[in-house]
């Protein structure tokens, strides 16, 4: 139990030297929320060389990357200058009464999420055959590739989240579910408290708490976030990548966007949008973006091409296929109407209230970095439009059985666009940042 | 001060929602405790007979079973094999009959009879209890 809980601090001490290192400020309440994402995302790529070189999961494997991580968080700490200290928006009184709120809500949120846990202990169908059997192969198998090998058509999906669970487990030593759980809920924690933390930085208390509120309270959040995926941590780093953007913080939308990727599938298309982003809107600080990503993308590419097998969506491809796919006008219509009516059973009665409190709070033209993280977003959702109409599967059963997980990912940067970029500030305008 | 009303009610529109929707979600939550799930249920049913196998086998390390799932075709579901193999790994179970060792997992007795009569060439090494058996392939041609 000890090595557990060095293991997370050590991991949110890492990620708070990456929030450092990548010029967000620390010592509040975002920066903490990111420092506990990135931290616990950032140590798996650590533990990934370290697996890839021993060639198997092991205690003492675990103790040499805990290690590695204390000194790399170490070294980034004392080489990055402190950040400029941040003065929220809004009177102390307001951002307390605000405080008070988000942790009823968080409170509120918490009980729901383990009486969900409570009923499923193991998660849904794809955190047992896909996320958990992979990681409990990592810790049982003599050989580590064998984790790739079970089946459920995604042998290469990257290994986030099963290490972050075989290193729970190992840490532990013993396989508790306690540890997918936890892991699942810091994920919740660390996205809503991103969420809302961002909001209210840029527009002000007030709004920031309703962003989470909303976020926690949409339909599919706590019930999919209880089903153990890797869908949430995903939509951790895609809101991380978003508001980095939206930020001008390059190095960090880097780092954001490389750990999509080594999420999952789907975060290949944050990070190739993100670098898009990036030539569009700030092309000279590509020197920032590839530093921020460089480690994490290392580990990607060195999975990618030494261990996964192909991918079932890419080996269902060809031209003649896909240009047949492609110009079959009924596969998008299909699409754009399945798309909606999962958009609101994932978001439900949000999907209107949030439009309509931003044209009576009043919008205010965003900036060019926001505007990049607007298009960022509607770039994601047009992309995944796209994987669906090309998609080599049956066309429903795909989105029937992925496209409420899909929005799941989207919804807190959908938030954090929504009010924290496209929002007048409702009372006074943010405070500058002061030296 | 119009400007001030409209933020307010729009800043109240979302928190209402939000108290209403964690409402929701929380009948929603109770409202599934009462239904057992199905995941936990097939997990518990391998958890107990794991030892049993792996005893009968001689370890999960490194062996490769076989799997087959005889149901009515109201609830066939490719669900059980994946929670087979969860809670059996790091055995490799492969949804196939041509290896020695194969997991039966039979919707009842008859089920069972009527699958062993059409394939002759498998014995019952171990009957795991609830239409659950480990069969063992006869390795003559």
């Amino acid at each position: 139990m000890i090595a557990l809980v060095l293991g997370v601090a050590v991991a949110l001490a890492l990620g708070a030297a990456l929030v450092r290192a990548c010029g967000g400020a620390v010592a509040t309440a975002e920066g903490i929320a990111a420092s506990l994402g990135l931290g616990l995302g950032a140590s798996t790529v650590l533990g990934f060389f370290v697996l890839a070189a021993a060639g198997g999961a092991s205690r003492a494997g675990l103790w040499l990357e805990l290690a590695a991580a204390l000194v790399l968080a170490v070294g980034l700490w004392r080489r990055s200058a402190a950040p400029r200290s941040v003065r929220l928006p809004g009177s102390a009184r307001t951002r307390l009464l605000a405080g008070l709120v988000a942790l009823a809500f968080v409170a509120w949120a918490a009980l729901i999420f383990f009486r969900h846990v409570e009923r499923a202990p193991h998660g849904g169908w794809d955190a047992v055959a896909i996320w958990n059997v992979r990681a409990r192969f990592l810790v049982q198998a003599e050989d580590w590739t064998r984790a790739l090998e079970t089946a459920r058509g995604h042998p290469d999906y990257p290994l986030l989240v099963p290490l972050a669970v075989a290193r729970g487990w190992l840490a532990l030593g013993r396989e508790s579910l306690a540890v997918p759980q936890g892991l699942a809920a810091l994920f919740l924690l660390a996205t809503a408290g991103l969420l809302g933390a961002a909001v209210a930085r840029r527009r002000g208390a007030a709004l920031g708490v309703a962003a989470l509120g909303a976020y926690l309270a949409a339909p599919a959040v706590l019930f999919e976030s209880a089903q153990l995926l890797a869908d949430v941590p995903l939509g951790f780093f895609l809101l991380f990548t978003a508001v980095a953007v939206a930020d001008g913080r390059w190095a960090a939308a880097g780092l954001g966007a490389a750990l999509a990727a080594w999420c999952k599938n789907e975060g290949l298309l944050v990070f190739a949008l993100g670098a898009l982003a990036l030539l569009c809107s700030e092309r000279r600080a590509w020197r920032s973006f590839a530093v921020g990503a460089a480690p994490v993308l290392a580990a990607l590419l060195l999975f990618k091409l030494a261990y996964a097998p192909d991918n079932n969506l890419v080996e269902g491809q060809g031209w003649q296929a896909s240009w047949a796919r492609l110009t079959d006008v009924s596969r998008p219509i299909i699409v754009v109407q399945v798309m909606a009516h999962y958009a609101w059973r994932t978001a439900g009665v949000f999907l209107a209230v949030v439009p309509i409190a931003v044209l009576a709070i009043g919008m205010r033209r965003p900036s060019r970095p926001e505007l990049t993280a607007t298009g960022l977003l509607l770039a994601m959702v047009g992309g995944y439009a796209l994987v669906y109409v090309l998609t080599p599967n049956d066309l429903v059963r795909h989105l029937d059985t992925s496209c409420v997980r899909l929005w799941l990912q989207l919804t807190p940067t959908a938030l954090f666009v929504a009010l924290g970029t496209w929002t007048r500030p409702p009372a006074e305008a943010p405070l500058p940042e002061t030296a | 001060m119009l400007a001030r009303t409209r933020t307010i009610l729009g800043l109240a529109a979302i928190a209402v929602c939000a108290v209403l929707g964690l409402a929701q979600r929380s009948r929603e939550a109770d409202r599934n405790l009462s239904s057992a799930d199905r995941i936990a249920l097939l997990a518990e049913r391998w958890h107990e007979r794991r030892a049993a196998i792996e005893e009968e086998i001689g370890g999960l390390e490194g062996t490769r079973l076989g799997y087959k799932h005889v149901a009515p075709p109201s609830s066939r579901s490719a669900l059980p094999y994946f929670v087979a193999q969860y809670v059996l790994a790091p055995a490799w179970v492969d949804q196939a009959t041509d290896l020695e060792w194969v997991l039966g997992d039979f919707a009842n007795a008859a089920a069972r009879r009527a699958w062993l009569q059409k394939h002759e060439r498998f014995q019952v090494a171990r009957n795991l209890g609830e239409g659950a058996v480990l069969l063992r392939r006869d390795s003559a041609p």
